[in-house]
């Protein structure tokens, strides 16, 4: 809640006085009780900084970080964080399932029956008949504690988490490109930028502060180009130069044409090939650069035109603005390209673009995929929290990486079993099958999140597998279902580390104590190791303990932050990694010499790609390939699913803030006039959208910006839930789900 | 859809003037229509009742942004707050409402300059830190 603005007068009156005094404003802090803490939006991946305002042990609002990335900047979901606190639906207390019901019960005894379950199940069965699907929201230390437990203790693989379902093709694009997976550059790309090519990213609504800042550099820069590629016009299509709509699934196509016209027009950098680059096709690195100009041949402009329903001037204008010679180009792109089953595909294609003009490792120039969540990287992508990884950057199946994190977390060689575990949708149909009769799910929502819903929640249902959700709000449409609830403190509640999009690591501290009996997850997961045995994998008395032992792990890798000590994060406003020593100042661009401190003094050139065994960032040759679904006679539409600027993911928390909830009530379809007419639908209809997996009802809306043939829902709506349609083909590498795409009918329910 | 919006946002207040109508109870500031906002949102009604707020506001870093109406106004109904204070401002612009300059102390804080809605302001920009 704001000041009222009688305090506000009293606050400036004051100010005026202490600033005559040569006194810092601040010191109000300590007035009437208030103070500030220093922390993170608990939302997107953006991370914007904040600070927490506390009065009376309870958090009255929040005020942007003028000191961060953001410059005090904040959405409005960040602006109107205070109100889930204390929002109705808080769990409160431990909750156990009997005679059917969820009833109170004490910690202990919850605790007792999750430690007797979980030990059961894998004296029975096996290691593998228990799994933990965590979270990209989850805090670093909470993250590495379930991944140590798991894969050190219980000796299963099977942890996983819901970056799974969101960056898992970004991962596979930088891994399969660069070597190492995370970006390169950072955001102060954007303000270097001349031209911004957006891809699958509706960046107004899913990460507004990087938007402004698009903008802003639109608004300020010199003859800047904003391209955007997006089957919809969403609002971030307002700053674009040139909107290349296109139907759902066919930007392979067009991303080949615009590498297509690069090379036909001389647009490319010769020499940074030659030097850096290497050409692959498949899986193998075993290509030539006359092999991917034939390659391209056949993606002429007009070719992809005809595919895509693009204009073939537009491709051409598009490639020739982003591979134009002295001027500088970023690329952003999100769930539009990584929800597919073509996603790797996808990343690669962008990060091609960029190798062929050598527009990358400088100032303005850069592929920067955005993240959706706030510390899928720092938690879950960085600390090897998935089912084939170890932290930072090692692999389950490497017997070296294997060794080296049995020496460093003390356990006897061979306790790291050496098989990937399940990733998420295999983990889910392993539960439905019956062979996973255990599993942990900390600060995610997968009965409402997980794509072809109806068939996962059956399952979940059926009562196959003893579940286990710790959740900071009951009901949710998981916890709902649980065999037990652990009500998890909540944001400020709790102390640790996030890391968000650009490499940035910052530390959110705990503004005010847990409500009810609610216990932070990493304080959680310490006591159920300690039930199960394990509790000297998990020795610490709290998460600085915790991330000192993350500090030694990262030490020698590709992340090194070896430097970014506890106490420096409690004095920054975020650190980018590598940052291998103390004095250190942090690294803005990988791979160049002079910033990057993994680069040797003595590289030859301003870049080293030293992900790669022969330092040669890869283009990949990658054809247009179709979705896993298309629209027939049946399911004449496209379905497209996202987010909306009002709420994040499952609404579980900003349903809770009243403006929010009133701003964007409940999930509406949107259509194109041309789909609604002949239907005879219209604005505020309620209609039945289905597709081969299930139904649900929307109202209706007609929207402009809809793409005529393909239809959107967001997924923030507990009651109408999208993913009851969505599909579960997932790319073959990254086993990411195909959100993104997905054939529906629509017919008319009741007039409005 | 939209007439009958427009309708029931119209009569409260018809309602009222009729002549011989019960003493008039106090009005809310704004209309309750949370229940019509799952498919029309403020902008897109008052690009008919207020359309030079909304053109102002569209055309703003808050429109770009997407600094939608209710983060200054709240919500609706008796949540709705008409004049928004200065301090509001102060959750995202800090920076700018610690500067040392004397239109925090003045009347309408940082609207004294700022056009509530385009948010142009005239004149040197007293914010320099």
């Amino acid at each position: 809640m704001p000041l009222t603005r009688r305090d506000f007068l009293k606050a400036s009156a004051a100010a005026s006085a202490l600033a005559g005094l040569g006194l810092p404003v601040d010191a109000l802090a300590a007035e009437g009780g208030e103070r500030w803490v220093k922390s993170v939006c608990r939302y997107c991946g953006t991370g914007c900084g904040l600070y927490v305002g506390v009065r009376d042990g309870k958090v009255f609002a929040v005020k942007g970080d003028r000191d961060n990335h953001n410059r005090g900047l904040l959405c409005l979901k960040g602006f109107l964080l205070p109100q889930i606190m204390s929002a109705p639906d808080r769990c409160l207390h431990p909750l156990v399932r009997k005679g059917g019901k969820l009833v109170r019960a004490s910690w202990d005894e919850a605790m007792s029956l999750v430690a007797r379950r979980f030990r059961e199940a894998v004296e029975a069965h096996g290691p593998n008949a228990v799994g933990f699907y965590g979270s990209g929201q989850g805090l670093t230390e909470e993250t590495y504690a379930a991944n140590k437990l798991f894969k050190a203790g219980l000796r299963t693989n099977n942890v996983e988490g819901n970056p799974r379902l969101c960056m898992a093709s970004a991962v596979g694009g930088y891994l399969s490109t660069f070597g190492k997976d995370e970006p390169i550059g950072c955001y102060e790309d954007i303000d270097h930028a001349d031209v911004m090519l957006l891809v699958g990213s509706n960046a107004a609504e899913a990460h507004p502060i990087l938007f402004e800042r698009m903008a802003r550099r639109k608004q300020t820069g010199k003859d800047v180009k904003v391209i955007v590629l997006d089957p919809r016009r969403t609002p971030t299509a307002r700053i674009a130069d040139l909107h290349l709509a296109f139907t759902p699934g066919t930007d392979l196509a067009i991303l080949n044409a615009m590498a297509n016209v690069l090379v036909a027009e001389g647009l490319v950098d010769e020499a940074f090939l030659k030097a850096h680059v290497a050409f692959g096709e498949g899986k193998d690195v075993n290509r030539a650069w006359e092999d991917y100009r034939a390659f391209l041949a056949p993606y002429t402009p007009v070719r992809a035109a005809e595919l895509s329903g693009a204009r073939a001037e537009d491709i051409v204008t598009a490639a020739r603005w982003f591979g134009e010679k002295g001027r500088t180009a970023t690329s952003m792109w999100c769930m539009g390209l990584n929800q597919r089953t073509r996603g790797v595909w996808a990343n690669n294609l962008v990060h091609n673009l960029h190798l062929l003009t050598g527009k990358i490792g400088l100032p303005g120039s850069t592929p920067l995929s955005l993240t959706g969540q706030p510390n899928a990287c720092g938690g879950v992508r960085d600390g090897g929290a998935l089912s084939h990884l170890l932290p930072y950057g090692r692999l389950i199946a490497n017997e070296k990486h294997r060794a080296e994190m049995e020496r460093l977390w003390n356990v006897p060689p061979g306790t790291i079993q050496p098989e990937n575990g399940k990733p998420t949708i295999d983990l889910f149909q392993a539960l439905e099958a019956g062979d996973l009769k255990a599993l942990y799910v900390m600060t995610t929502n997968p009965a409402q999140s997980l794509p072809n819903l109806d068939r996962y929640r059956k399952a979940l249902e059926a009562r196959k597998a003893f579940l286990v959700v710790t959740e900071a709000f009951h009901p949710t449409r998981t916890s709902e279902l649980a065999d037990v609830v652990l009500p998890a403190a909540l944001w400020a509640e709790k102390e640790g580390v996030y890391g968000c999009t650009e490499r940035r690591y910052q530390l959110l501290e705990q503004a005010v104590r847990p409500a009810g009996e609610a216990r932070p997850d990493f304080a959680i997961l310490c006591d159920l190791a300690a039930r199960l045995g394990h509790g000297k994998l998990l020795p610490w008395k709290g998460p600085a303990e915790a991330w000192d032992e993350l500090l030694t792990l990262s030490k020698g890798t590709a992340y090194d932050f070896t430097g970014m000590t506890r106490a420096r994060l409690a004095a920054s406003h975020g650190l980018l990694w590598p940052l291998p020593a103390e004095g250190h100042p942090g690294t803005k661009r990988r791979f160049v010499k002079g910033e990057d401190p993994l680069v040797p003094a003595d590289a030859p050139d301003r870049i080293r790609f030293y992900g790669r065994p022969d330092a040669r960032a890869v283009i990949w040759l990658r054809p247009q390939q179709p979705p896993a679904e298309v629209t027939d006679a049946a399911y004449p539409l496209y379905l497209t699913t996202g987010r909306v600027i009002e709420h994040w993911h499952t609404g579980t928390m900003t349903r809770n803030c009243k403006e929010l909830r009133h701003a964007n009530a409940e999930s509406v379809v949107e259509l194109h006039p041309d789909d609604g007419k002949p239907l005879g639908i219209r604005t505020g209809d309620e209609v039945r959208v289905s597709s081969r997996r299930g139904a649900e009802t929307f109202q209706a809306k007609l929207v402009d910006g809809a793409r005529p043939g393909t239809v959107f829902v967001h997924m923030h709506d507990p009651q109408r839930m999208c993913n009851r349609l969505t599909i579960d083909a997932v790319d073959p590498v990254s086993k990411q789900p195909e959100f993104k795409i997905c054939a529906v009918k629509i017919e008319p329910v009741r007039k409005a | 859809m939209r007439t009958l919006l427009l309708a029931s946002l119209l009569a409260p207040a018809l309602a009222a003037a009729a002549p011989g109508a019960p003493a008039r109870a106090k009005a809310p500031r704004h209309p309750d229509v949370a229940a019509q906002l799952a498919v029309q949102d403020c902008a897109e009604c008052h690009a008919t009742r207020t359309p030079a707020v909304v053109r102002a506001w569209e055309g703003s870093p808050h429109g770009t942004a997407l600094v939608k109406c209710v983060v200054c106004h709240g919500s609706t109904g008796k949540d709705f707050t008409r004049s928004v204070a200065g301090a509001r401002c102060a959750g995202c612009h800090a920076a700018e409402a610690a500067s040392p300059t004397p239109v925090r102390a003045g009347p309408g804080g940082c609207f004294a300059c700022h056009e509530p809605h385009a948010l142009t302001a005239e004149g040197e920009n007293p914010h320099s830190r």
